[in-house]
């Protein structure tokens, strides 16, 4: 999937994922779409429910061998 | 058809164990299960906290690099596995573990520099804040509000404080901070290794059963006393991990993004448990002074302030720490190291200042300068006032919640 803009939140547990995601997306503009890798098995649920908190779609979710990538378009 | 039926019911199993071991729990019945074995403890005469076993580790830690006796950290120590409060932590380490086996998804989580420097200062912060409050998250909030304690409550708004400042100034740290930020390469599992992950959790498991039946059956009563302890903290770590339970979530959550989900499965655990309690205190099978820290209020307080902010940079809380280690996040394991020695630390120097030297007072109940061991029915003097009390702060804290989740009128983001 494309993507114009890239954070890479592994390593990190709650609640930094969703809080650099924040910061990302505030600096991108409405449309464009961030990809998140992390590593935190915890990321799942919480990108799912901070997409529906803020309204940013969240375009896909995926794991791959430990790896959590998210694809999110801001609002 | 003996053969259709015999592929239906091994993907039944293997449906079953998706379910029970793979997907996440819910908060709630993680709240509820946790309940379950707190009352389970609280009938053979135990309360649960963490802080006190960490704070043993730490005084080990302390005497071995020879600064005990300097700082006054008792030199005669129970041993690591017969402190109850110490093999229950161990314990919750491997239940964690275990389930974080069977969902394969234990992974030893290097994290970015940084977060080794704020596991560092989260935990030492946390180990003060706990020898305030009397206890952490568990044993200075969650257990004496479950003994109908307004210690419990007192830290809770210290608690929360802490939480808010703690958060924004992570916020902070995130806008100002370059250093240290890079991820280092995941350490990935070999898919041969990452297969027998169920088999090694039902290793564990059988390892950890055996070793329980061992000691309560032993004839020993300390040790079958703590056999009953094994098992305790062994399955509290599994709930906890695979509902993902964490009061720094629980506090954090709602001013963050708003959302309560944590924070209200917390909510109807203490719903569900401070009748239960009130009525095992009431038939005399524990005595809620056990439960209660000579800490009301001044203790709580400051306590709750200082473990909140910490927790937040720590990220997690005392069990939410315990946890986490089982999963393999390396910086909890820091965070977790530095809360122990932090602890030793701040309870030899607090006592040694007279601060928190425990003294027993008229009515026969412990009193240090940061406090006393309050207790709601006799503060109110009856069971139904104390039971309304707690109900209330329940109540209060459920509306905030709700209100906020659709509102985000408190969140800090």
């Amino acid at each position: 999937m494309d993507f114009d803009k890239e954070l890479d939140a592994r390593g990190l547990n709650c609640p930094l994922p969703i809080l650099r995601a924040k910061k990302s997306l505030a600096e991108m503009q409405s449309g464009q779409v961030l990809r998140v890798t992390s590593t935190d098995p915890g990321s799942m649920k919480d990108f799912a429910a901070f997409a529906k908190q803020t309204g940013n779609e969240l375009l896909s979710s995926t794991e791959n061998n430990k790896e959590f990538e998210y694809f999110i378009k801001r609002k | 058809m003996s053969s259709d039926s015999g592929a239906c019911w091994i993907n039944g199993l293997k449906q079953d164990y998706q379910e029970i071991f793979v997907e996440e729990w819910s908060p709630y019945l993680g709240a509820v299960l946790m309940i379950l074995i707190i009352i389970g403890l609280m009938v053979s005469g135990m309360f649960w906290g963490i802080y006190g076993g960490l704070k043993l580790w730490g005084d080990y830690f302390n005497n071995m690099i020879g600064i005990g006796p300097f700082l006054g950290v008792p030199q005669k120590l129970e041993t690591l596995l017969m402190h109850r409060m110490s093999l229950m932590n161990m314990t919750l380490v491997l239940g964690a573990f275990c389930a974080a086996l069977l969902s394969r998804q234990f992974l030893i989580n290097r994290p970015p520099k940084l977060e080794y420097v704020w596991a560092t200062m989260g935990g030492c912060l946390m180990g003060l804040g706990a020898t305030l409050a009397g206890g952490c998250t568990s044993g200075g909030f969650f257990t004496p509000v479950l003994h109908s304690s307004p210690a419990g409550w007192v830290m809770w708004v210290g608690l929360i404080g802490g939480a808010v400042i703690g958060l924004k100034a992570l916020l902070w740290t995130l806008e100002h901070i370059e250093w240290g930020m890079q991820a280092p390469r995941t350490l990935h599992v070999p898919p041969v290794l990452l297969s027998v992950y169920p088999l090694l959790g039902l290793g564990v498991v059988i390892a950890v059963l055996y070793w329980a039946t061992d000691w309560y059956g032993s004839g020993n009563e300390r040790l079958e006393a703590r056999g009953i302890l094994i098992l305790a903290g062994f399955a509290m770590g599994f709930i906890m991990h695979r509902s993902r339970l964490c009061f720094a979530r629980c506090f954090r959550e709602p001013f963050m993004t708003g959302e309560g989900h944590m924070t209200k499965a917390i909510i109807l655990g203490l719903a569900i448990g401070i009748p239960i309690a009130a009525l095992l205190i009431q038939k005399k099978l524990i005595d809620p002074y056990l439960g209660i820290p000579p800490t009301f209020w001044m203790g709580s307080l400051l306590g709750g302030l200082i473990f909140g902010f910490g927790m937040i940079f720590a990220g997690g809380c005392a069990s939410g720490s315990l946890w986490r280690m089982g999963e393999g996040h390396i910086k909890l394991w820091v965070a977790a190291f530095f809360f122990a020695v932090s602890g030793s630390i701040s309870s030899a120097l607090l006592k040694k200042s007279g601060l928190m030297v425990v003294e027993v007072t008229i009515d026969e109940i412990d009193a240090t300068k940061m406090g006393y061991q309050a207790f709601f029915p006799v503060m109110l003097n009856n069971w139904g006032w104390a039971i309304l009390a707690g109900g209330a702060a329940l109540l209060i804290w459920y509306i905030l919640v709700s209100y906020n989740e659709c509102t985000e009128k408190f969140t800090v983001l």
